[in-house]
């Protein structure tokens, strides 16, 4: 079935991706934390993270890793979604829709 | 410290690897019963791990056609709703009984796997099943370079399961693997490689709406959640490789042995004899 080996290929290479961006952000921030004295060390808002990452606070590189440790399943999906499109499998868009929806109800969503 | 936080979460990335779960059953009692954390650290902490887990263990499985893409998608409609209403619900619902008939359905599944042998069904022999959604499969089991064409019977049935497992992981904090694995092999005829690679492959999708939650709120200590997410890696990584040299069989097995250790976990903790889990 050479569909399911595309769609490996592509989806390995965007975890892939996904894997090294986070952890070289993760382990040089973890790095420079413990190398820097009297490093930041708590959670730095959403808000001032890009201020944080221009300062070059070492925990900001962590914070930002992690976000895309998150991104990457969410990268995932997309990318399944743009292959079931470029296949036409109708059943499929809709599944990795719904999906989509789901995911994005917990953003929003207050519990 | 540093230390201590990194080798739970290497042990949780090996086992999580191998049997297809998230690792939080590991990494959650890990930090707050030996290392101290309080919980809703360690969960943060542990949501990320599951997602390092995930991906991580999933890079090798997808590329070796392990997972089966389609069938992950589809029980992801229902695992993402369940944590959803799991979520919603959780304020409602005596935790100490749901924790007491989960364990029900984990010694169940136990015994499943512990004492019946996997079948395997060809796509043709299921023809009736997929007409509807084609979700047959074909990968090549490394440890002895044989081709597995399975196909995938009562998926209906699946993707009630896995509303149930995606609701737990939103009541009580697990990852859901315990539930999707057993499922996918005894009911849905998955093969063992391939319902642990495809379970490893969802597992990242239903943390993420628990992770988005906690970095929305700033609940996640970030030197703790990154050198979970290294540890949970870097132990993924080696689980993954490990899944060449093992067969089938003893994965079952080892699944099976700890279905029972978290059923046993779960009752003490439904019944208040202990706190964390």
């Amino acid at each position: 079935m050479p569909s399911q080996e595309r769609m490996n290929w592509v989806i390995h290479k965007v975890l892939l991706a996904g894997v090294v961006v986070s952890m070289t952000l993760i382990g040089v921030g973890l790095f420079l934390t413990a190398t820097t004295p009297d490093a930041e060390q708590e959670w730095i808002g959403l808000g001032s993270l890009w201020d944080a990452l221009v300062a070059l606070e070492p925990v900001a590189l962590v914070e930002l890793g992690l976000l895309v440790l998150i991104a990457t399943p969410l990268l995932r999906i997309l990318t399944a979604l743009v292959l079931f499109t470029t296949e036409r499998d109708y059943r499929f868009i809709l599944i990795a829709l719904f999906v989509l929806g789901m995911v994005s109800l917990a953003v929003v969503v207050d519990i | 410290m540093a230390l201590g936080i990194l080798v739970v979460a290497l042990v949780a990335g090996v086992l999580g690897a191998l049997l297809g779960l998230g690792g939080g059953i590991i990494v959650i009692p890990g930090l707050t019963l030996a290392l101290g954390f309080g919980m809703q650290e360690a969960i943060g902490a542990s949501l990320m791990g599951v997602i390092a887990a995930s991906t991580g263990a999933a890079v090798r499985y997808v590329k070796q056609g392990y997972v089966n893409v389609r069938l992950g998608m589809l029980l992801e409609t229902a695992t993402t709703t369940g944590a959803i209403i799991g979520a919603l619900v959780a304020v409602y619902l005596d935790q100490g009984l749901l924790a007491i008939l989960f364990s029900i359905v984990l010694v169940y599944g136990a015994f499943h796997m512990l004492t019946r042998k996997e079948k395997v069904y060809r796509p043709e022999e299921l023809e009736a099943e997929s007409q509807l959604l084609d979700l047959s499969c074909t990968y090549v089991d490394q440890k002895n370079g044989e081709e597995v064409c399975y196909g995938v019977k009562r998926y209906r049935t699946g993707l009630l399961a896995s509303l149930a497992a995606g609701g737990l992981s939103g009541l009580l904090g697990v990852g859901g693997g315990v539930i999707k694995v057993p499922v996918m092999n005894a009911c849905m005829c998955v093969p063992m490689k391939a319902a642990t690679a495809t379970s490893n492959f969802m597992i990242g999708v239903t943390a993420l709406a628990g992770a988005i939650i906690y970095v929305r709120y700033g609940y996640l200590d970030p030197i703790l959640a990154g050198l979970t997410a290294m540890g949970v890696l870097c132990g993924a990584v080696v689980g993954s490789r490990l899944t060449n040299v093992t067969e089938g069989g003893s994965i079952r097995t080892i699944f099976g042995v700890l279905l029972l250790a978290v059923a046993v976990l779960m009752v003490l903790k439904g019944l208040g004899i202990l706190e964390v889990v």
